[in-house]
């Protein structure tokens, strides 16, 4: 089992959604730690648990679309929802938080597209 | 362990009542085994009500209520908050969803322990991340739509609790849910 603690290796100030917005972004989370535990993961058949505890404030949606949502339309909505689990005992409903941006993943993206054209 | 007294006080009035009736020989319940039947059924009625209020009064539905008043009021605060802020990753206002995310918790355990459908429950979460989303989601806070769906969420959370409400008296025996 592999396991991202975010608070621990990453960040206690999770940040906006891209790096250009600001320290800590959810981009950034998402390409320096995320993406490369995730494949270390899927490379050796285990599960990837990401401990969300230890955040001082918490975590703005932002942050948590750009990084889980992002890496939902990068490898794939299913395979995330099958690799990754998350641990909140701060917070309870994150992990359902989350799962809810992974499984819009596609929607979110086709809005994002649509406002920026 | 439940008090029985109450039990012990109408079969007490039930049998003093059923002698009174037969005692007057009243012409509706002329028949001694029909004045036995209505006093037995009246009894049974009777505890079954005192029943149902005592078990009312152990079930901390004003804990509920609490709970819900809680939500409005930190969904009012988000909401005030967002209004002073120029960022959505502003300490205060994520300070204050993570409590509101507490007690939507708490609110959802409890309607999750008395039965309560997961679609008749989702309605409230899904609120309070349509709430976090337009107040975090993008650089700067989208007040109006916050409020317009803060709106919503203290309806959800009226439901919730007129739910929670409907099942202890469905239920009854609700307080043992409670206890685990």
């Amino acid at each position: 089992m592999a396991q991202i603690n975010i608070a621990e290796e990453f960040t206690r100030l999770p940040g906006p959604r891209f790096r250009d917005e600001g320290e800590n972004s959810g981009q950034e989370f998402r390409e320096e730690f995320l993406r490369p535990r995730f494949e270390q993961a899927v490379a050796k058949n285990e599960t990837l648990v990401v401990v969300l505890d230890g955040a001082t404030f918490g975590y703005p949606t932002s942050f948590l679309e750009e990084a889980f949502g992002g890496l939902a339309r990068e490898v794939g909505i299913e395979r995330v929802l099958s690799v990754v689990q998350y641990v909140s005992h701060n917070e309870p409903l994150l992990p359902r938080e989350i799962e809810t941006y992974v499984r819009q993943a596609d929607k979110t993206s086709r809005q994002r597209a649509k406002a920026a054209s | 362990m439940r008090n029985r007294w109450p039990f012990f006080w109408v079969v007490v009035v039930a049998i003093v009542f059923g002698v009174v009736v037969d005692w007057k020989q009243c012409p509706l319940t002329a028949d001694g085994a029909t004045n036995v039947l209505a006093t037995l059924l009246l009894g049974w009625w009777l505890q079954h009500a005192l029943q149902r209020d005592a078990d009312l009064d152990q079930i901390p539905l004003s804990g509920v209520a609490r709970a819900v008043e809680r939500v409005e009021g930190l969904v009012n605060d988000c909401i005030d908050r967002a209004t002073q802020v120029s960022s959505t990753v502003d300490p205060q206002l994520l300070t204050t969803l993570r409590l509101l995310n507490n007690e939507v918790d708490w609110l959802e355990s409890q309607a999750l322990k008395l039965g309560i459908s997961a679609a008749e429950r989702a309605a409230i979460f899904d609120s309070y991340v349509a709430v976090k989303g337009h107040l975090t989601r993008e650089k700067v806070p989208d007040v109006r739509a916050a409020a317009d769906e803060a709106r919503n969420m203290r309806t959800q959370g009226a439901e919730v609790h007129w739910k929670i409400a409907r099942q202890i008296l469905v239920k009854g025996k609700a307080r043992k849910l409670f206890e685990g």
